[in-house]
């Protein structure tokens, strides 16, 4: 199911066949209705719980609350796009809540097995490092924009 | 400090030690440009002595967001997407730097994919620190009661600093 998605979506192009059956095999995919969270803002992501999430159908709202604020809805991402990289990357907690939009099919890959293939499939491990690179070059460019006009209204 | 210690900062040992030989470099004078904001620029650079400030335009000239040490990644979000720079990037005094290419993580990936995977998760730690604390000045601007009062006090703080450089 997960590899149809996989060899359309463009930041995934270039995977051979072995390394999409070796993510076909590790990621979990599963539906999601509207209004469902996928991670809290401020929850703790440690050890396996720490999960990252690529949409594969549907569209999922990221809010961003500041301390003590009411949370803002600041993107809407789509199938190709993943979400919660930054907690899996850093050990901080969610820096925003995922809200599924549009019912969703959404898969799942978490810590423990991301580590596992660095191990046992390195060139998987290594695209999969590519992607979440680019997913954060685009969410940098996202921000910056909103950067970029904060500073000419100031 | 020699630029074997600085690469290693920036990048871990193992990494450091594998690229040393493949990596170019690059003086710069005091005030030269090194990428320019809105132009795509192929390179990973490492600041190895010296500096670099991160500067964007705004509405009363140049705004500087920040400065880039020792042992710091440059350029990586360009280096990821092949897009512009985001930023201008401008030499605080006499540095070195060393680079690589766009062109050679392919090259990387085939021959050593644990190399590649992490200079990639290197350059991902470098855009999540980066990108949460920008994340957080832009919301608190936006939305200006809904931030606390010390988040909007960060904030006229550095939109201040930002606008007021220059």
């Amino acid at each position: 199911m997960i590899q149809g998605h996989l060899r359309r979506f463009p930041r995934f192009d270039g995977l051979s066949d072995d390394e999409i059956r070796v993510l076909e095999r590790e990621m979990v995919a599963r539906p999601y209705r509207p209004g469902q969270t996928l991670m809290r803002q401020g929850d703790r992501a440690r050890g396996s719980s720490a999960s990252m999430f690529l949409v594969l159908e549907g569209a999922v709202e990221l809010w961003v609350a500041p301390k003590d604020g009411p949370a803002a809805k600041v993107r809407v991402l789509g199938p190709g796009e993943l979400i919660g990289v930054i907690a899996l990357i850093r050990d901080v907690r969610r820096t925003a809540t995922a809200k599924i939009r549009r019912k969703a099919l959404v898969a799942t890959l978490d810590r423990l097995t991301l580590d596992r293939l660095q191990v046992d499939h390195p060139g998987a491990w290594a695209r999969l490092q590519q992607t979440i690179a680019q997913q954060l070059a685009a969410d940098f460019r996202a921000v910056h924009r909103r950067l970029s006009d904060a500073l000419h209204e100031t | 400090m020699d630029d074997g210690s600085r690469l290693a900062e920036a990048l871990g040992p193992q990494l450091a030690e594998h690229l040393r030989d493949r990596l170019e470099s690059v003086r710069l004078e005091r005030g030269d440009t090194l990428l320019e904001a809105g132009v795509p620029s192929p390179w990973l650079h490492v600041v190895l002595e010296g500096g670099v400030e991160v500067r964007r335009q705004g509405p009363r000239g140049p705004v500087i967001l920040g400065l880039l040490e020792p042992g710091s990644l440059v350029g990586e979000v360009g280096f990821i997407d092949g897009g512009p720079a985001t930023a201008t990037l401008v030499a605080t005094a006499n540095t070195r730097l060393a680079r690589l290419e766009r062109a050679a993580l392919a090259g990387l990936q085939a021959e050593h994919p644990l190399l590649a995977g992490q200079l990639l998760r290197r350059i991902s730690t470098t855009m999540a620190a980066r990108l949460d604390q920008t994340s957080l000045a832009v919301f608190a601007h936006e939305d200006p009661p809904a931030a606390s009062r010390g988040t909007r006090t960060r904030l006229r703080r550095l939109l201040g600093r930002l606008v007021g450089a220059r």
